[in-house]
């Protein structure tokens, strides 16, 4: 079959990749139909990400089941299915506070796509407890969200917005993580959301999403309204996630907060990046800063948000700027993502 | 009547302060009977901490009813009480979110002790509002730890600890925040709980109290096991509070989380100092850091553990080494704090 691995020197195409058997009696062959690709995968392209040296990439699969193991109750050939990217082992401290990410025994960061095979190939092998059914109303690309819409629900949880009516919201960056935050916020009824994004066009992109309460500003004018608000304790934002992991944005991100206001980062930063914070204002001023990462048992709860949005008609994706690609075409997809040219970039095997 | 009050130039005895009068329909006076010191009052005598100029100091207070104005129902004259620092005006932003110190027309900017007067004085004005009523087995002196109570118990809302068996707890600072955390803790189940104290004596202090489930650490010993431990992803702590305000303890703190741990400040730093910290490690280990500062609805239920604490035999604070003062031997009281003579002083403005 045809796959695309990582090698040490970046992304190849193999065209005679052996089709997945099964590895235990819960195994499930799943026939892929669309394999998203994220911002995790390009550091991976580039070098900058973990992962298996040879492994198949990509984690934001959705498919058909095509052949299940022995021991496999509830999924039959020809289900339509989404893909979870990890599995915590339910036995340890951390799986037991639901932080199965950190998992002592199976060192729960997404495992498709990094250390085992993911899916940027015609057909992938995965457990049986990563399997989940969709229904027919949702798309193939629709599915293939679920993964990154369960860590943008995680970023939400953790920003922990108190009054949907009246906490003032900031997502930082516009580009499709901000974007689907954006969706999702505005859709369970938060009603001061402001997105800042730098580029021009995006800024007009998102304006003819026509989103209820959302305001777009440029980072620019976002400073300067701060600037020209300073001494003012009450200006500011409750909660502020960041999908950037833009050291700068970060920086003046923070001086955003209002009191008692809590910053998450959702977008990850370079390796070495470190700021410097006032310990003194965020003491007396019970200010919060949190990293959000994913958690693997929220998955269950992003594929129902998905199947909503999807309903509400709010999964537009090709209003956003995507598009969706051959795995031959990998190259290009992985390209135009990186020159911006589109925001959201499927591969349909 | 006797007050101790802020100036420019630090603390100084007022012996001829007008006693207060009623200031609307809901106003109490009080009789003080205990006030404690906090490391706040400490701040304030060194010009870090925002007060009015002339306030009268003190806000850790009990006492007794002395008057009530007309429209008072819920107290009787000689009733004891305790009473609430500061409260919000429950009907904005910030009130309806449980964080009403940073009310805009209440909070921070009604706070006893900092901008009101305070209990460093015989007698006080407060609103009915702010009083709790306290049972008679609870000594005016424990009585007026239900301010600093309350604000311990808030970092438990802004720095949950996940699980009482299992979580990893670490206290920097053995003072009497830190000892009084330790011992909430303690006697709620917390299992794994360790406390960082520079001192040997005090080390020693805290050993002979005997707790369970308790270790105590010098710094640089835990220091050390982190520097022994930096390839173990799995050492660590899940709850660091920090109630020493020590910018080097604080970085430290951060150091010592484990994945998806968090740091809560309560002590308070100083105003101009910055920490360096690696966002990298932060985001993708999930790690937390948050301010705790104060939540004033939560003044009863901090009354109410006090009250726990006393009868279950946990407040005995001659174990801690405490002492009484009167109103004249402030600076006494202030000094012995200072050396380390004590750690905690109250002054008893009726004696």
């Amino acid at each position: 079959m045809k796959a695309v691995r990582v090698t040490s020197d970046g992304l190849h195409l193999d065209r005679n990749a052996q089709i997945p058997e099964f590895e235990h009696e819960h195994s499930v062959i799943i026939k892929v139909a669309v394999a998203g690709i994220c911002g995790t995968d390009i550091n991976i392209k580039n070098g900058k990400g973990r992962c298996k040296d040879g492994a198949i990439i990509g984690h934001e699969t959705s498919g058909i089941v095509h052949a299940v193991a022995s021991g496999v109750q509830i999924f039959k050939p020809g289900q339509r299915v989404a893909i979870k990217g990890t599995r915590g082992c339910g036995n340890c401290y951390f799986c037991s506070v639901r932080r199965s990410m950190y998992c002592k025994n199976r060192r729960g960061i997404i495992y498709y796509g990094t250390t085992r095979n993911g899916g940027m190939a015609e057909f992938m092998v995965v457990d049986d407890a990563d399997t989940y059914l969709i229904p027919d109303d949702l798309s193939f690309q629709g599915a293939s969200m679920t993964e990154p819409m369960s860590s943008l629900i995680r970023s939400a949880y953790i920003a922990s917005i108190e009054d949907k009516d009246n906490s003032k919201v900031l997502v930082i960056g516009g580009g499709i993580a901000g974007l689907n935050l954006v969706n999702y916020l505005d859709f369970i009824g938060v009603k001061h959301i402001t997105l800042t994004q730098r580029s021009e066009n995006r800024r007009k992109l998102i304006a003819n999403l026509k989103f209820k309460n959302v305001t777009v500003l440029s980072d620019t004018e976002l400073h300067s309204d701060y600037l020209q608000n300073i001494g003012d304790q009450h200006w500011g934002f409750d909660n502020i996630i960041d999908c950037t992991g833009n050291s700068e944005a970060i920086e003046n991100g923070i001086k955003y907060l209002r009191p008692a206001g809590k910053f998450v980062m959702y977008g990850v930063p370079s390796k070495d990046f470190s700021i410097n914070i006032n310990a003194f204002d965020f003491m007396f001023r019970e200010k919060q800063i949190s990293g959000a990462l994913v958690q693997p048992n929220d998955f269950e709860d992003a594929l129902n948000v998905i199947i909503k949005l999807s309903r509400a008609g709010r999964l537009n994706f090709h209003n956003y700027g995507a598009k969706e690609y051959n795995l031959e075409d990998f190259e290009t997809a992985f390209s135009d993502l990186e020159s911006r040219k589109i925001i959201k970039a499927f591969i349909l095997p | 009547m006797k007050a101790v009050k802020y100036g420019s130039d630090g603390l100084y005895l007022d012996r001829n302060a007008p006693i207060p009068e009623f200031e609307h329909d809901h106003s109490v006076i009080i009789r003080v009977k205990a006030v404690g010191i906090c490391g706040t009052d400490f701040d304030i005598k060194k010009g870090e901490f925002p007060v009015v100029d002339g306030v009268i100091l003190g806000h850790e207070i009990s006492g007794a009813v002395h008057k009530i104005a007309s429209g008072v129902t819920d107290f009787k004259q000689g009733q004891r009480v305790a009473i609430n620092g500061t409260r919000g005006c429950t009907n904005c932003y910030f009130c309806n979110v449980n964080k009403s110190m940073f009310c805009s027309k209440g909070g921070a900017s009604k706070y006893y002790g900092v901008v009101r007067n305070g209990g460093f004085a015989e007698y006080m004005v407060v609103d009915d509002a702010d009083l709790c009523a306290i049972p008679d087995d609870l000594s005016f002196q424990k009585a007026s730890m239900s301010e600093p109570m309350s604000s311990l118990l808030h970092i438990l809302d802004v720095a949950p600890i996940d699980d009482k068996e299992q979580s990893k707890v670490l206290i920097i600072g053995g003072g009497i925040a830190g000892l009084n955390i330790l011992n909430y803790l303690n006697f709620i189940g917390v299992k794994n709980i360790t406390l960082i104290q520079r001192s040997a004596h005090r080390r020693k202090l805290i050993a002979d109290m005997k707790f369970k489930n308790v270790t105590v650490v010098s710094d640089t010993d835990l220091h050390s096991e982190y520097l022994q431990n930096s390839g173990n992803p799995g050492w660590g702590f899940d709850n660091v509070i920090d109630c020493s305000g020590n910018t080097e303890a604080i970085a430290n703190g951060i150091k010592y989380l484990r994945p998806a741990g968090k740091l809560a400040l309560y002590g308070l730093p100083s105003k101009d100092v910055s920490i360096n910290m690696n966002i990298y490690d932060l985001m993708v280990l999930e790690k937390c850091i948050t301010g705790a500062l104060y939540q004033v609805n939560n003044f009863k239920e901090g009354v109410d553990v006090l009250i726990e604490l006393s009868r279950a035999g946990r407040l005995d604070f001659d174990n801690y080494g405490v002492k009484d003062y009167t109103l004249d031997d402030y600076e006494k009281a202030f000094n012995d704090l200072t050396d380390r003579k004590i750690i905690k002083a109250f002054i008893l403005p009726s004696t």
